[in-house]
């Protein structure tokens, strides 16, 4: 009798116990396998010269081993792929900044403030989670123009802050509200005045949802492209995605610069997801667990 | 004396901490919301707000066959593609979670399942277009699937196999929450009461069936409520991947609205099409809001 602790994966006790162990990790094993191999194909692609990359097939790397940097050579000169990189750093670390401290903020003030109607005008902010984003573009986009800030980077933060808020305020708010009610009193009878209750008190005890936010909502903005799309009508403007999103659909001449830039693209939500994984798997178990 | 003090000061304290985000929201939701709902009993085209048409927009839009095309079987247009991303795409995405869920719950190598399973879901809609771009590429000394199984099929150019792969790479990327958010359901299952009804005799299926999955029913319709409503929103695979096409058979309700409102240059007809795709996702909240009360109230009879 084969010990199941010898195989590599074991089926959970919370589940199916009577199935045999080696179809767990049979599954197991070709999903893996199923499931990396796309994104493999993609960044053996953006290092394959092009004449191997559409002659061949990136899986002969095996056995003919040929890399070039050249895509990304030709990528990071192609002024388009610059730019939109350069472009998407400017939209996304300003915005997730501004995300956290306006939610942080907001959601101090609607729970520990004595600000009078905050009760009703928190529902009010949880109450907009359901508004899609869609139905507001447009709009934006004619609010913008007629204060002159489309096609700028003030433009493009605001639109994605004021779509990220009811959610930062949502969850900064459920964690704001776990802190014991003595421990602020405690602090407001030392003499602890509201900014110092935000900042000394409140703040420092909400480092893990406040990285929760700031992970979600760089992932957000880094990776949107329906928005850019239409407040940054400039192609010389636009970020890393919707220039990649408009030069893709052809099998052309580029395909192994595409390559390069969308590992590019990919590069800095992988960073972030390794430094900030567990923020990130928090924050998005926060929202399923207490719905 | 002192504590009205105190409550002056943290009132108006207050009200300066929430005026940004409060101001930001009234002026790119509320307003915005209304100003769609008006612009699409407007007359159109073009980007002036005149006239009350009633709901002619609405009307042309279930006579348009970009939108609903009902006059051969099967039906056509953006919104049977929607429905059809629902009901194809939203229970895979569950169905393939659990099962990779229940298989990886005590595995060991964690860090490789995920590996595999999370770097879907942190990369953008563009970035999985164009991988899943390589993936069907009709040259099978491009695409892996051709290459596989040895065709030159255009998976893509084919009206029979379009949306179905656009699926899969959607599938494909959202397989991790799925993932995680069944993964840290299954964590909460108390590990006893499978054991007692273990003792009581119950097979692994029935254990599964009446203890398993209806400990962690609430997570689950949190995940099929926001799987739901990605899938009416699905607008980046499909952009990148064929713009729509072959000759629009792989439209989504995003897509039309989109379409319509900034390249047709018609707001009013986008605003109707994003009002229905708006009523489509509160109705998602709704029914899993409903579906969890009636489970609560359940559970507490």
């Amino acid at each position: 009798m084969l010990d199941s602790r010898a195989l590599p994966f074991r089926a959970s006790n919370r589940g199916l116990a009577n199935v045999p162990q080696i179809i767990f990790a049979l599954v197991l094993t070709s999903a893996i396998v199923l499931w990396s191999l796309p994104v493999l194909g993609l960044v053996v692609n953006s290092f394959r010269p092009y004449t191997n990359a559409t002659s061949e097939g990136w899986w002969t790397v095996f056995t003919n081993p040929v890399f070039t940097l050249d895509n990304y050579r030709t990528a990071l000169s192609y002024g388009e792929i610059y730019s939109g990189f350069v472009s998407s750093v400017l939209i996304t670390f300003p915005t997730t900044a501004l995300v956290v401290i306006a939610s942080a903020a907001a959601a101090f003030a609607l729970i520990w403030t004595d600000l009078p109607g905050r009760r009703l005008i928190y529902t009010f902010m949880i109450a907009l989670l359901v508004v899609p984003p869609e139905i507001t573009l447009y709009p934006t986009l004619v609010i913008l123009k007629d204060v002159g800030l489309v096609n700028t980077y003030p433009g493009i933060w605001m639109s994605h802050v004021s779509s990220a808020l009811p959610f930062g305020v949502f969850l900064l708010g459920s964690f704001f509200a776990q802190i014991p009610r003595e421990l602020i009193e405690a602090a407001k009878i030392d003499g602890a005045r509201t900014h110092h209750l935000m900042l000394l008190v409140v703040l420092p005890l909400s480092g893990s949802a406040l990285a929760s936010l700031a992970t979600l909502d760089f992932l957000w903005v880094w990776n949107d492209l329906l928005r850019s799309l239409i407040i940054i009508p400039d192609q010389n403007m636009r970020p890393l995605t919707a220039v990649l999103a408009n030069s893709a659909g052809g099998y052309g001449q580029y395909i192994t610069v595409q390559a390069a830039g969308a590992t590019l693209l990919m590069i800095p939500p992988l960073i972030v997801f390794l430094l900030a994984q567990r923020a990130f798997i928090r924050g998005v178990i926060a929202g399923a667990l207490k719905s | 004396m002192k504590r009205s003090l105190l409550r002056n000061e943290s009132a108006k304290a207050g009200l300066l901490l929430v005026a940004p985000a409060l101001a930001l929201v009234l002026l790119f939701q509320v307003v915005p919301v209304f100003y769609t709902l008006r612009l699409s009993v407007a007359e159109g085209p073009g980007f002036h707000m005149t006239g009350y048409v009633g709901l002619e927009n609405y009307e042309r839009l279930f006579n348009d066959s970009k939108f609903l095309k009902t006059n051969r079987f099967p039906p056509k247009g953006a919104l049977i593609n929607s429905i059809q991303w629902m009901v194809v795409a939203v229970p895979a995405v569950i169905l393939i979670g659990l099962i990779v869920a229940l298989a990886a719950d005590r595995a060991r190598f964690q860090s490789l399942i995920r590996g595999a399973f999370f770097l879907p879901m942190v990369i953008s809609g563009t970035v999985v277009g164009i991988i899943w771009l390589f993936v069907f590429a009709p040259n099978p000394d491009v695409g892996l699937l051709n290459a596989m199984t040895g065709g030159k099929q255009s998976w893509l150019g084919d009206p029979d196999t379009v949306n179905g792969a656009l699926m899969a790479a959607w599938i494909w990327s959202q397989t991790g929450i799925s993932v995680v958010i069944i993964a840290a359901a299954l964590k909460g299952v108390p590990l006893d009461l499978i054991d007692a009804a273990r003792v009581d005799g119950a097979s692994g299926w029935r254990v599964f069936w009446h203890v398993t999955l209806p400990s962690i029913r609430i997570p689950m319709a949190f995940l099929v409520t926001t799987q739901l409503v990605q899938v009416l929103k699905v607008f980046d695979v499909v952009f990148v991947m064929t713009g729509g096409g072959p000759a629009g058979l792989s439209r989504t309700l995003a897509l039309l609205f989109y379409e319509q409102t900034f390249e047709s240059i018609n707001p009013q007809y986008g605003a109707a099409i994003v009002v229905i795709l708006s009523l489509l996702i509160v109705a998602a909240f709704a029914v899993a809001r409903q579906l969890s009360e009636a489970e609560i109230e359940e559970t507490n009879a």
